[in-house]
């Protein structure tokens, strides 16, 4: 039995498009490798290749860990610091940025963790007073009719970034991994060594919990 | 109910189109006929959405520039703080052997410093059994003494024993048994002076002055004739202290032990006179005149 012409054409799409991502991704590890290679014998431009390839998604990573600008940029400084600091104990079994995520996810739990335990959170939450809650109920759009700009609003985002910082750690960076850096969930469990399982469940647990936040908010 | 649990916790692989066709079929014919299920469906939906549309915080513009001074700036200036926190770490500039053979420096230096301390002020072993041989231990009588000297009995035992043992099998040859009542002396202090054995005081903080203790109504004047005397007696003042009470002294002095018994003497002839012993029993003789100093605390406390 011969298989229809179109059939044969889109299988053969599908693995052109297979084969260029594949190389896509083989590439960037090989050029992170080779960086790394020439930053450990002390060539400062390559690792300062690497941070400029990944900076802001650290920063981006570390602004939610700790929902405060200033706090993320000593996080972020702190990270890179440390990923310069142990490169020689980096053994190229994993990719250099899951390496590095690694190194973030682990940095920004414990930042947050000491945040939290000096009170940082819960003194931000207590500055904000009646009257601009009050303001912010006012404001909000309607989802129904206007949800493009309800998500785009600040105080969606406030929100939303309040209900992150309530969230324990070990959902905190699954949610921050998964949905704010649009990790995979193989990427996930690799970066955080934990079975895909564990990684689905836990994230699905925190989506629940923000949006119950959400919803106690909006409705 | 159960079902809408179960279609529940599907809500994350509903979403992310990860679940097996049949079971995805299922779940969304669920949705389709539970509107509680729909509507909380909506919501993970949404909230997905806010999530994954947060927007991307942008770092500060010289953010490479930060971490290029914090990663690559040179080594900070010498600091006594650094240098005490790295003190045993294996820091670049003093490792943990050189901690430890400065530590073992200092500790034999403060042994060698410790045993070559002069040893006129606080008496050592070898004062002590000077003074304990010596019939210069006259002043065995019985303790009259104070609630201080009591204390000082109870916190100094082995001092004590070192002391009573000798005390109780050998007689003891002065006579200077001096639990002696005050009398009116006209020619030295206006009363007498009680003289009393005590002990030897054992901290070097604290002269105890139970060695001898003196008590008259003019402590100034009885202190300041046992100043006059010790020239006499080529002995001389090593310790100095004003007691804790109000006119109380204590003073350290270092004689030969052969001039024990010229002191107690003197003493008595600048007005202590002992009920129980005559001026010449009073003068104790010494057991070994071979000169070697001995340190004695005399304790004077004010009596009215």
């Amino acid at each position: 039995m011969v298989a229809p012409p179109e059939t044969i054409l889109n299988c053969l799409c599908l693995n052109i498009m297979s084969l260029i991502t594949l190389s896509a991704l083989k590439a960037e590890t090989d050029q992170d490798s080779e960086l790394v290679t020439k930053c450990l014998k002390g060539d400062r431009e390559a690792f300062s290749a690497l941070v400029a390839k990944y900076y802001k998604k650290i920063y981006n990573l570390a602004y939610r860990f700790v929902g405060d600008s200033e706090e993320a940029n000593d996080l972020a400084q702190e990270i890179f610091t440390a990923a310069y600091q142990n490169l020689k104990k980096f053994r190229g079994d994993a990719k250099f940025s899951t390496w590095l995520f690694q190194i973030a996810t682990n940095r920004g739990k414990n930042k947050f963790k000491y945040l939290k335990r000096r009170g940082y959170f819960a003194n931000r939450g207590q500055t904000e007073s009646e009257d601009e809650r009050e303001s912010f109920q006012r404001t909000i759009p309607d989802f129904s009719t206007n949800p493009e700009t309800m998500l785009a609003s600040k105080q969606i985002q406030k929100v939303v970034q309040d209900a992150i910082n309530d969230l324990d750690p070990d959902h905190k960076e699954i949610v921050i991994l998964r949905d704010i850096e649009g990790f995979s969930y193989e990427e996930i469990a690799e970066i955080l060594n934990l079975p895909e399982g564990t990684t689905k469940s836990r994230l699905h647990r925190a989506r629940m919990v923000v949006k119950e936040k959400l919803k106690k908010v909006l409705s | 109910m159960k079902e809408c649990e179960r279609v529940n916790n599907l809500f994350g692989e509903l979403h992310d189109r990860m679940l097996e066709s049949e079971t995805d079929k299922v779940a969304r014919e669920h949705l389709r006929e539970c509107i509680k299920c729909r509507e909380e469906f909506k919501w993970y939906g949404f909230t997905v959405q806010a999530l994954t549309n947060l927007e991307k915080v942008a770092p500060p513009e010289d953010f490479m520039a930060q971490l290029n001074s914090r990663l690559y700036s040179p080594a900070p200036s010498f600091a006594f703080s650094h240098f005490f926190k790295n003190f045993f770490s294996s820091a670049p500039f003093l490792p943990i052997p050189v901690g430890a053979a400065a530590l073992v420096f200092v500790t034999v230096m403060g042994f060698v410093l410790y045993n070559h301390a002069p040893t006129d002020v606080w008496p050592t072993g070898s004062a002590l059994s000077t003074l304990q041989s010596s019939s210069t231990r006259p002043v065995a009588g019985p303790i009259s003494g104070t609630g201080d000297l009591r204390d000082m009995r109870a916190t100094n035992m082995q001092v004590a024993r070192q002391f009573e043992a000798p005390l109780s099998t050998a007689p003891v040859k002065s006579s200077v048994q001096i639990p002696l009542q005050s009398v009116s002396n006209p020619k030295s202090f206006d009363s007498g002076l009680r003289i009393m054995g005590g002990l030897l005081p054992t901290t070097a903080d604290t002269i105890g002055g139970d060695n001898l203790t003196v008590e008259s109504p003019s402590v100034e004047a009885a202190v300041e004739s046992v100043k006059r005397m010790l020239p006499n007696l080529q002995g001389r003042l090593v310790a100095e202290k004003t007691g804790g009470a109000i006119r109380e002294r204590v003073l350290g002095v270092s004689i030969p032990s052969n001039a024990y018994g010229n002191l107690t003497t003197e003493l008595i002839n600048h007005g202590a006179v002992a009920i129980a012993a005559t001026k010449e029993a009073a003068t104790p003789a010494p057991s070994k005149s071979d000169g070697n100093n001995v340190v004695l605390y005399i304790h004077f406390v004010h009596t009215p």
